[in-house]
Formats: structure tokens, sequence, C-alpha cells
């Protein structure tokens, strides 16, 4: 598998916008693929070690990191892709965009389970539902090993109350019945709304199913705390509620990389 | 609030449950142990002792061994949950779905949640009662007698209602035995002292749960105590002739209980009489109150053989919830009412009387903030189910 020079294409951007997600092809080589599997292997070794724990032990209990930009240079590259800050700009209508965070959520054989039907935004502290993630799949996403799957058109309706992924049983008739189940090769990658409404069942496969997610937000966003106090990045936030994100911990993305 | 498990509030929810397991299970101090941390709470439930305590607890309240995890599988779980704090502490690493929470939660809450906290119809019961505004002049004194008529109509209870000029209705309640010999009088009230409510730091008229405490106003005086009872004998069968005076005026002098009362309690008897509420000591130790009644309630005398057989089987289940329990010869204090308390100036000379329930000395009754301990709710429930049984042995040997 070789990279394909991502392209946007009008037809894709209308396809965003109606469905509230689009895939876009392979944004990674199998080489970048194996550089960021790589440096997960490492950081997870490293990880492990930090915790006293088995690698086995590890890997079967922790399986989402936030902020891999900071702990590894791979990781940081892989934010500063020029191609991921033009293909948000692009989808968002944005002149500029800066990054939310990033982290890696790891699906391991046997021990996974299903994230439900939720919506992003909710359970961001941003003042406006002006954000996107970058799904990178860093080993092949199909229906067995956990792909995500949209309600297409879901994201029209609006903001809803964050889903509790504890107790979520909500019946969505119709709609669920519609739902596309979007399978990804490595280094594939599906652009999704903050506010499209997607989950991922367990990954019954032997193999591993681990994603890379770039959040970008326009960098109009304002940091609103009142909307998620208890989110993880409010820690990293040096601003006053209502004023545009610290760059220095939500870096303006870069351009460049893309064809239209 | 330990009822669910919700992903905004898992590890709050999840230590408050541990703890109350913890406290149980090694019979801790409850004033010093409220809260546990999770690390706390792996320590002492993993070790040798306390895995074997955690499966006495079980057996005590009917669990099936075999349900809890063993003791290898428990120190599995916690070394879990352990590692996906210390990887989120360490690196902003986490347990995405959460899975080590939950096995906690499934595999050593919910076997004992049932016989730990309260049934939801008690605490539906306690909602619906604290909503009632009954302080002096409260606008629903009227519809809080109609709503208990009702639940006690339901509970099977035939109702005479006194309706005394100077005061709020006296309900006498009455259910023919079911099954059990015996006779029990109990003693209640329904309205509320004259609580300013503006400091309140919750609704005063709402039920809250928090910190392992039921907040609201008149819930350790008396609501929560009446929910529990009224929930208990809608379910209790068998059950022994009850016989449930409940007075609207407690707070304010029961002027016409104390007119009322005495030629009506005159000709009654019974096995037992039972006070409107009891407490427990801060540690978790319970307070029982058991005397017999002697010069028209004046004085007291100790338990007699018969009573003591009683206090003997409540502490036996005081101690299923690892707590102590001590007894003291007297009545409940009700020293604020220069007059006394009607039902306890009108017991006849050779009364059982007794007083368990659900308050400890952090109840604040009268004042801002009053709550009860929300585990000596299931307590007072089982122990209800005991005094009917006692009575129905005791009546059965006289």
């Amino acid at each position: 598998m070789e990279r394909n020079m991502v392209s946007i294409t009008d037809e894709q951007v209308a396809a965003f916008h109606r469905d509230g997600y689009v895939v876009v092809g392979n944004l990674l080589s199998r080489a970048e693929v194996e550089i960021l599997r790589a440096a997960h292997d490492e950081l997870l070794a490293r990880w492990a070690k930090e915790c006293s724990a088995t690698l086995a032990d590890y890997s079967r209990v922790v399986s989402q990191w936030t902020g891999l930009w900071k702990q590894h240079r791979a990781f940081h590259a892989h934010v500063q892709r020029p191609v991921i800050a033009e293909v948000a700009r692009t989808l968002l209508g944005a002149v500029s965009v800066q990054l939310f965070h990033d982290h890696l959520i790891s699906k391991p054989p046997v021990h996974s389970s299903t994230i439900p039907w939720h919506q992003d935004y909710p359970f961001w502290p941003v003042d406006r539902p002006r954000a996107l993630s970058c799904w990178v799949a860093l080993d092949d996403a199909s229906a067995a090993s956990g792909a995500m799957r949209f309600m297409p058109g879901a994201h029209c309706e609006g903001e809803q109350p964050p889903v509790d992924f504890l107790r979520a049983n909500k019946q969505w008739g119709d709609r669920e019945t519609a739902a596309a189940t979007v399978e990804v090769p490595a280094g594939g990658a599906v652009f999704h709304d903050c506010l499209s409404w997607h989950m991922s069942p367990p990954n019954t496969t032997a193999a591993q199913r681990r994603a890379i997610i770039t959040i970008v937000m326009d960098a109009e966003c304002r940091w609103n705390q009142d909307h998620s106090v208890w989110h993880p990045m409010n820690e990293y936030v040096r601003v006053a509620r209502g004023e545009r994100f610290n760059e220095d911990e939500f870096p303006i993305l870069g351009s460049g990389g893309v064809q239209r | 609030m330990i009822r669910e498990l919700s992903m905004f509030s898992a590890t709050d929810d999840l230590e408050e449950a541990l703890s109350l397991i913890c406290v149980t299970a090694l019979g801790l101090d409850r004033r010093v142990h409220q809260r546990l941390c999770l690390v706390d709470c792996a320590t002492r439930l993993t070790s040798a002792d306390g895995h074997a305590a955690l499966a006495a607890l079980a057996a005590r309240i009917g669990v099936p061994p075999d349900v809890l995890p063993t003791r290898g599988e428990l120190v599995q779980l916690f070394a879990d949950e352990e590692l996906s704090m210390r990887a989120l502490r360490l690196h902003r690493g986490r347990n995405v779905y959460s899975a080590g929470k939950l096995a906690l939660w499934n595999r050593v809450w919910l076997p004992l949640r049932g016989a730990l906290t309260p049934a939801e119809g008690i605490l539906q019961l306690a909602r619906e009662l604290v909503a009632f505004d009954t302080r002096p002049g409260g606008e629903d004194v009227q519809r809080c007698v109609e709503w208990l008529t009702g639940r006690l109509h339901a509970a099977g209870f035939t109702i005479r209602t006194l309706a005394p000029a100077d005061g709020n209705p006296i309900l006498v309640a009455r259910r023919e035995a079911s099954g059990l010999a015996g006779r029990v009088i109990l003693y209640g009230h329904y309205d509320a002292a004259p609580t300013d409510t503006a400091a309140w730091s919750s609704p005063p008229f709402e039920l809250r749960e928090n910190g392992g405490r039921l907040h609201g106003l008149a819930v350790g005086d008396n609501k929560v105590a009446l929910a529990v009872r009224l929930h208990a004998f809608a379910q209790v069968t068998p059950c022994p002739e009850l016989l449930w005076i409940l007075q609207g005026d407690e707070e304010t002098g029961s002027q016409a209980a104390h007119r009322l009362l005495p030629e009506f309690l005159a000709s009654e008897r019974a096995t037992l009489w039972m006070e409107e509420n009891g407490y427990h000591d801060d540690d978790g130790t319970q307070r029982i109150l058991a005397r017999t009644v002697k010069d028209a309630g004046v004085s007291n005398l100790p338990p007699d053989a018969d009573l003591w057989s009683l206090v003997g089987r409540l502490g036996e289940l005081a101690s299923e919830y690892g707590i102590g329990h001590r007894v003291e010869c007297r009545s409940l204090n009700k020293g604020f009412f220069a007059n006394g308390c009607p039902f306890n100036r009108n017991l006849p000379e050779g009364a059982r009387y007794l007083a368990i329930g659900v308050n400890d000395p952090s109840s604040r009754i009268h004042r801002v903030d009053e709550s009860v301990p929300t585990w000596t709710l299931p307590v007072h429930a089982r122990q209800l189910r005991t005094v009917m049984h006692w009575v129905d042995d005791v009546a059965r040997r006289s």
C-alpha cells in the first residue's frame, strides 16, 4: 500500500456536510503507518515500565492515550501534517485551524468493548461546534475489528446532551438501521464532524485495531470550561474563559500538501 | 450517589460503594472511614483477612459465596484499575472502556448493593414525603395527610382520622394480623419543625443523596423513618396486628395529641410499643432504647426477659452490618417539648418500649442541612421484620 496523493473534491466536501463524515483515502503510506506503529510500541514499552507493569498487562488494560504529539516526535510530525490542516480548513471553511488534542485508541483483541453512539462535541470545553476529527487507521479497520459506524446526516440535528458511555441504551430504530460501517485500511482516514453520531463495536478479530485521532478546531474557537468542566485538556488552558486557546498547548496547524 | 455507575462520576461512585463494603465487612469505624480511596479499599479487601471478611459479609446477607470474586480474581480486578489510574496520572493513558471500574462494580458491588443500600421504593416514598411542606402553617399539610392515608390504605390499613379543631389531623391506622400473633403499637408524625430554609445548601424539599447521606427537610425527624416503615409494612407478610398513630403537631407541642391520646391509649394493649425513630452512634454502633414502663411513663424499668431477647436479636442483626449495639433504658429524648411526648407519657404500666431507627449524631435534627445516613435504612427495614417475628414468638408464649 502506498499513500495516495490525498485529494478532497467538491463532492467530498458536500458529502461531509451532508453525512457528517467523509473518507478521504489513504492519508499515510505503509511506511508512515509503520513509523507510527513503532512509535506507539516504543511508547507502550516506556509507559508500561513507568507503571511498573508488564507490557501484556499494560496493553490489556490501558487503551487510550491523549497528547501523544508531545510524547513522541513521530506523533508530533503526524499532527503537523499539512494535509490534515488543509483538509480540516476546507471542510470547516476556516481561515486557520488549531489542534485541540490528539489521542490514540486501541481496540486490542479480546479486551475491548463497544463505544456507544455519541457525539464528541458535548464532551469538549469549546464554545462552538466548529471542529472535526481526523481519524487515521493504524491497522485495517473492518466491521469485525471495530470499524467506526456513522448515522449519516444526524449531525444536522445539532448538539445533544453528552452520552454516558457506561449507561447508553437508547434505541435508534430506523436511524440505526441506516447506519454505515466505514471500513478503512491501515493508513486510511475518515474526517468526521464534531456533531456526527458515531460508535464502534468491539474488536472480535485476533488482530490489533489502533487509530490515531487528531482533533482540529477552527482557530476562532474559544475556551468554554462550562461546556465540559471535567475535560482533561482544561488543565492545559492558560487563557481566560472566552478567549482563544493558548497556542503552546493548542498549536495552529500548517498548510499545504493537498490537491483540490 | 451509588445507585448506578456513570462515566461522569465513575471513580467517586465506585469509591463510595467500595468504602461501604469495607466498613460493613470489616466493622470499621464509620465516622473515620466514611470515604476510602480505591487503593485503600484494595489493600483492605484483598488481604487474606479482608477477603474472608467479605465472604463472611456475603454469607450473612444471603449472597451465594460463588457470586463474589475469588481472592485471586479480586486482586486482579483491583490491580487492573490501579494500573489504569497510574497510567492516567503518569502519562494521560486510561482504559477508554472503563472495563476495570465496570468489573469492580459488577463483580463486587452489585451482588451486595441490594442489602447495603435502601430499596428504591423507600427512597421514592421519602422523596414524596420530603416534598411536602409540613412545617407549622406549611401549605402541604392536608395533601400530606391525604397522601399518607392513601399509602396506608394501599398497605391494608384501616384509618380513623381524628380531626381536632386546634391541630392537624391525627391518623390512627389499624391493620389486622396476617399470620403472626401479637400486636404492635407504633408512634410517628408527619409534621416538620419550623426550620428556616434560606440557609440550606441543597433544596430543602428535595431528597438529595450525597456522600452516603440523604439530605432534606425533616429527613431525620421524621420522614425517612416513616418512609422505611411505610415501605416495610407494605411488604412485610406475615405480620402481627398493627396500630400506628401518626400525628401532625409534634414539632409545636402536640396540644391535640396530649388531649386526645390519653383516653385513646388507655384501653390499648400491645406486645410492643415502638417509638418513631432511633439513633446510631457516629461509629455506627446502634443505640437501642429499650425499657419497661413504670409509673405511667414517668420512670423506667430495664427490659423484661422477653424484651432483652429482642435486643439480642436486633444486636445480632446489627452485627451482620459490621456494627455493634448498646442499650439504654430510657425513652427517646424529646426534652425540647415542655409537656413531653404524648406517646411516651401515656404508655400503660408494664409496656415494653423500643426505639430503633435511622438517625445518627450528624443528623442535625431541626437544623439546616438535616440528613440521615443511607446505610441505616436497610438495617432498619430488616430489623422491623425481626421485631414482627419476635412479637409473634412472645405472643404465642403468653
